[in-house]
């Protein structure tokens, strides 16, 4: 068990390396990246006004000649990619992630003061998903076959057509004050008033910024958390140690409950630790449809404006996020599971 | 049973090691010696019996055989000879490439345990058995056609049993089938590994005698494995005894069902419900313990652990197959004060 | 099963000639999945739909079917452009067939126009429509049954025209993908050994990628086209697929079948594909479904955050993208996100049978 452990911790670093390496050389190779759209922009006149006269509708950001050294500097362009790794590596061991051009801070205070937000919705989203999700896959197990699992079905069929953000977009032009009903607002993580709020009004105020999103992010999860829960308590019901406890003599309550379930939920469990890469995942969309300043939308604007060093940051952070997750993942299972004895 | 005296296949000091991996970063923490230096000969047309308890390596040694282990488990090590006598030479098969070894491949055919899973279920009757004769120029389709419905034939299925699945038949059939795709290349030398022991017990008789009527009429030498001698004494020539990866005794049949000799063959014989409980012969005793796991095998002999008469030598040094007789080899040097040992002991 | 179905002893058979053909368990599972009836009809309507989606060119399309002209007829929508000035348009560039019409009509001269049904350009502006007064995006009317986008589109035509790349690029993406991932995982599963486990690291690398984020970076970087965004695509979308070919292959590997067919010197790619493939294909078939639902999806995504297709193609996300931008026009955010919603239903649909008709005993369905 232990040495269970030890390899998989062993195992971020080769795969934490792995995938920076990865996107590293992406951000170099590529056609189009940064070194090369600084070459373009040399080329194409000293670099100052380059985007006029271009292709109008892309939306290129001129980048300043100084943040261009600052990036090479960064990136170390005018070295070989192995050495420009290594030193990329060495700042980030130093946990030095640089400092975004775009708000002129270091990209470590942007992603700390982000993640929160990010988080708080994601997080709230996922266990919604899990208080409906289990009692609803329990009801449908003990019910199997009957209308209530056919017509709890057409749900999980339906979540599972609609990603969550594409409910979330639909939701919004229909609540959000728009040609429909003005119910909710049009996103953010609270209203710009918040400072004068009293305390009342704030917990209102967070909660009606909350509801859409969050439910977004429920959404995300419901029919595979759902039919989970229904799958593996079927399973359960249908395995020997169950049809022994009712054998016995057990009630029914009493044997799905006590002894079914607690083994169905191992799987469900151990979800939970995936679940932090699902919310970020979630988040590039969610964030944008909504408009909340968290992770996912840094990463989005950060592409947009080229700003690789926020880019690169919040990959190393979501990279890192996933890892953990895996391994919270496994540390469940072993909590959860008296049977597993990992090798 | 009409085994001539020239060798078929040669065996000499066959080991096989299996890597285990495990540990933090998953290296090679230990080994299993399924086989330890098996060494035996099969001659043309006889049926040597090898037995022996569920995982002494008798599956892997029929693998060995054909080298079938490599592609099984890449990490498997193979050692020693395996010579098949072939045109006047003698062809060692262990080490040989794929590609040498193909032209050789008709020659040593496998009939399988498992019914059910030695059958490509994607596959007709007929593809699975025309199968081997594309790969090795079994002529033209008609050509083909034909040998296919002659084999059917002779394994005894209809001749409509071709354009059907493997799942349509019962396992006794599919057996048959397995016999058929095994002799349609016209091989001389067939592995069997346990061919019946899945098969329902009404069925059993006649898929071994269709085998040995098909070994009379073909020729063919076998290497008949099963895990008792219930079955191996009617259908062999003569008999090896495997013990953990080693062989404990060789003989002919009739020595080895009549008279065993080494302490682990008397047990074995002793598993054997009689046909005849007046029989005369020599009765054996019932095994103490389990068979130990291939990774913690015993110091010395193998057996000894569990061996009524065993000796403080025993454990030491591990003894040799010693001629005893013409044709029975053993290898326990008290195999002959078997009688005199065990009635100290009681 | 259907097995019941058929004789199960040779012998009780008729004669060769006049045996009813045996069915290979692909074909009895087709059967199955005929026999239900949701499913089936969702696979008929879906690819049906796609199938139309083909003769979109005649169906939705500003160029006319036929033209007479002076007693000439012309073909534009199958056909070659043809330039205003042919027609007696005093245009630069195209004819302009809805114009023509009225103009024919007006002048009485025998000359007529046919129109597509729906006679709208997914890539045609209609900023200077003289029907069509008022500022882009255009609410729903009689003319552009779903309005207008930003820049004066007809939203219902680039809606059905996205239909058809979102299909096709799902079907490439998933076929794609699982090319990879089969080769990967059967490669993995049937060699083993030291292949196998330092593969299975690599595979763990590339699983533990933030994928949606990368392919944002490199959307960004390359604006990809079409069939480069598919590859993209692919070649992070193969793992799950090489997982499941893994252990198909290490399993099938193991029967003794597979040691038949080397033990009759099949030769390793023989056994891969001959042997071993078609028994290992149960998971490839039964996910694909689900597959191309996430690959249908990630496209909408991606282009509703802009580093999908390259404009003007016609696309679901971009228009809910726009339709964000401006709270009041709902029209560009329920329609494509609609027919989204709609197309993937009915994939789930056939994936849901699909598994049912694959995998009878497996609880790992929707239901
Ligand atoms: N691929 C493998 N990797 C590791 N060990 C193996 C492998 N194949 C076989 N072994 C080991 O080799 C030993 C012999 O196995 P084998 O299958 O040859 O036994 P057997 O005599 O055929 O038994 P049975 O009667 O159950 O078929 C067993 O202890 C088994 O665990
Ligand atoms: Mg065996």
């Amino acid at each position: 068990m232990a040495a269970y452990f030890a390899r998989r911790l062993l195992l971020m670093i080769p795969t934490f390396l792995g995938v920076t390496v990865i996107v590293f050389a992406i951000t170099r190779f590529v056609p189009g990246g940064p070194i090369e759209q600084i070459i373009v922009r040399m080329q194409m006149g000293g670099g100052r006004g380059e985007s006029a006269g271009g292709a109008g509708v892309e939306t290129s950001v001129a980048i300043p000649e100084a943040v261009k050294e600052e990036l090479k500097k960064h990136f170390h362009f005018d070295k070989p990619i192995w050495r420009a790794y290594l030193l990329w590596l060495g700042d980030l061991l130093s946990l030095n992630l640089g400092k975004s051009y775009t708000y002129g801070l270091p990209v470590l205070e942007l992603i700390a003061e982000r993640f929160p937000v990010s988080i708080y919705f994601g997080l709230i989203g996922y266990l919604l998903a899990y208080l409906v999700c289990i009692p609803l896959g329990i009801a449908k197990a003990i019910k199997h076959g009957s209308a209530f699992d056919f017509a709890s079905s057409a749900l999980v069929f339906i979540g599972y057509s609609i990603p969550g953000w594409a409910l979330g977009a639909v939701l919004l032009v229909l609540f959000g004050g728009g040609s429909f009903w003005n119910v909710f607002p049009l996103g953010g993580f609270r209203s710009a008033s918040w400072e004068q709020l009293n305390l009342f009004e704030k917990v209102i105020d967070q909660l009606h910024h909350t509801i859409l999103p969050v439910f977004c992010y429920a959404l995300g999860g419901f029919a595979t958390l759902t039919i989970l829960t229904k799958n593996s308590l079927m399973e359960n019901l249908g395995q020997d140690y169950i049809r022994t406890a009712f054998a016995k003599g057990l009630s029914e309550r009493r044997v799905i409950f006590v002894h079914a379930l607690r083994n169905s939920l191992i799987p469900i469990c151990t979800g939970l630790g995936h679940a932090i890469g699902l919310i970020m995942a979630g988040s590039y969309l969610i964030e944008k449809v909504f408009n909340i300043d968290g992770i996912g939308y840094l990463g989005f604007t950060s592409i947009n404006e080229r700003d690789f060093t926020v880019v690169m940051g919040i990959l190393v952070f979501n990279t890192l996020l996933i890892l953990l997750g895996n391994i919270l993942s496994d540390v469940l299972y072993v909590l959860t599971d008296p049977r597993i004895r990992f090798q | 049973m009409s085994a001539s005296s020239k060798p078929l296949l040669t065996v000499r000091g066959l080991k096989v090691t299996f890597p285990i991996y495990g540990g933090v970063l998953r290296h090679k923490i230990a080994e299993v010696r399924a086989v330890d230096g098996v060494s035996f000969e099969i001659r043309e047309r006889e049926t040597l019996g090898l037995v022996g308890e569920s995982g002494s390596g008798k599956t892997t040694i029929g693998r060995a055989l054909l080298n079938l282990l490599r592609y099984l488990s890449p990490e498997v090590q193979v050692e020693g000879e395996v010579l098949l006598h072939h045109d006047g030479r003698a062809i060692d098969l262990n080490g040989l490439s794929r590609r040498a070894l193909k032209p050789l491949r008709p020659e040593m055919q496998m009939i399988f345990q498992d019914p059910y899973s030695s059958l490509n279920p994607r596959m007709t009757v007929r593809e699975i058995i025309e199968r081997p004769l594309r790969l090795h120029a079994g002529g033209g389709r008609g050509e083909r056609e034909k040998r296919v419905f002659e084999i059917l034939e002779r394994v005894g299925l209809q001749p409509d049993a071709a354009v059907r699945f493997p799942h349509e038949f019962s396992g006794g059939q599919r057996q048959r089938i397995g016999i058929a795709r095994a002799l349609v290349t016209r091989p001389r030398l067939i592995i069997a590994d346990e061919p019946v022991s899945a098969l329902d017990v009404s069925v059993r008789a006649q898929v071994v005698n269709l085998m040995m009527e098909l070994q009379k009429d073909f020729g063919l030498a076998c290497l008949f494995i099963a895990h008792d001698l219930s079955v191996v004494h009617h259908v062999s020539d003569r008999i090896a005894v495997l013990y953990l990866g080693t062989v404990v005794e060789i003989g002919t049949a009739i020595q080895i069902y009549n008279e065993p000799r080494h302490p682990y063959t008397r047990a074995l014989l002793a598993a054997v419900p009689s046909a005849d409980p007046k029989s005369p012969r020599l009765r054996g005793f019932p095994l103490r313990g389990e068979i130990p796991s291939p990774l913690k095998k015993p110091s010395g002999c193998v057996f000894h652990p569990r061996c009524p008469i065993a000796q403080p030598a025993c454990s030491k040094e591990a003894p040799a197959l010693v001629e005893i007789e013409a044709g029975r080899q053993v290898a326990c040097p008290y195999a002959l004060e078997f009688e005199k040992l065990s009635a100290r002991r009681d | 099963m259907a097995e019941t179905a058929h004789p199960s002893t040779a012998s009780a058979a008729p004669p060769l000639r006049r045996a009813p053909k045996p069915l290979s368990l692909l074909r009895r599972r087709w059967r199955k999945f005929r026999a239900l009836k949701r499913g089936w009809y969702s696979f008929l309507i879906l690819t049906g739909a796609y199938a139309l989606s083909f003769f979109l060119p005649v169906l939705v399309n500003s160029r006319a079917l036929i033209v007479k002209c002076d007693g000439r007829y012309y073909f534009p929508a199958v056909g070659k452009f043809h330039e205003a000035k042919a027609f007696g348009q005093r245009l630069v560039g195209e004819a302009d067939y809805r114009k023509l019409k009225r103009q024919f009509e007006e002048e009485g001269r025998g000359n007529w126009v046919i129109l597509p049904p729906y006679p709208y350009h997914p890539h045609e502006s209609l900023l200077t429509d003289p029907e069509l007064p008022g500022n882009p995006p255009h609410p729903p009317s009689r003319r552009h049954w779903m309005g207008t986008d930003d820049r004066g589109r007809d939203v219902f035509a680039r809606l059905l025209y996205g239909f058809q790349i979102s299909i096709t690029f799902g079907i490439a993406v998933v076929g794609l993908s699982y090319l990879i991932g089969m080769a990967i995982g059967a490669c993995l599963g049937y060699f083993g050994g030291r292949i196998d486990l330092y593969g299975q690291r690599l595979v763990e690398i590339w699983s533990n990628l933030p994928f949606l984020y990368i392919i944002m970076i490199i959307g960004s970087l390359m604006k990809p086209d079409m069939s480069i965004l598919i590859a993209i695509l692919a070649i992070f979308s193969w793992i799950s697929i090489s997982f499941y070919m893994r252990g198909e292959f290490y399993r099938e590997k193991s029967k003794d079948y597979a040691a038949a067919a080397i033990s009759q010197g099949e030769s390793n790619l023989s056994v891969m594909f001959r042997h071993l493939l078609p028994n290992g294909l149960t998971p490839v078939i039964s996910f694909a479904p689900f597959s191309l639902v996430g690959a249908i999806s990630s496209l909408v995504a991606l282009d509703f955050l802009g580093f999908g297709l390259r404009p003007p193609t016609p696309s679901w996300g971009e228009l809910v993208n726009q339709g964000l931008q401006n709270i009041f026009k709902w029209h560009l955010v329920v329609f494509p996100l609609g027919a989204m919603f709609a197309t993937l239903l009915l994939v789930v649909f056939i994936g849901e049978a699909i598994r049912e008709a694959f995998d009878p005993k497996s609880h790992s369905r929707l239901r």
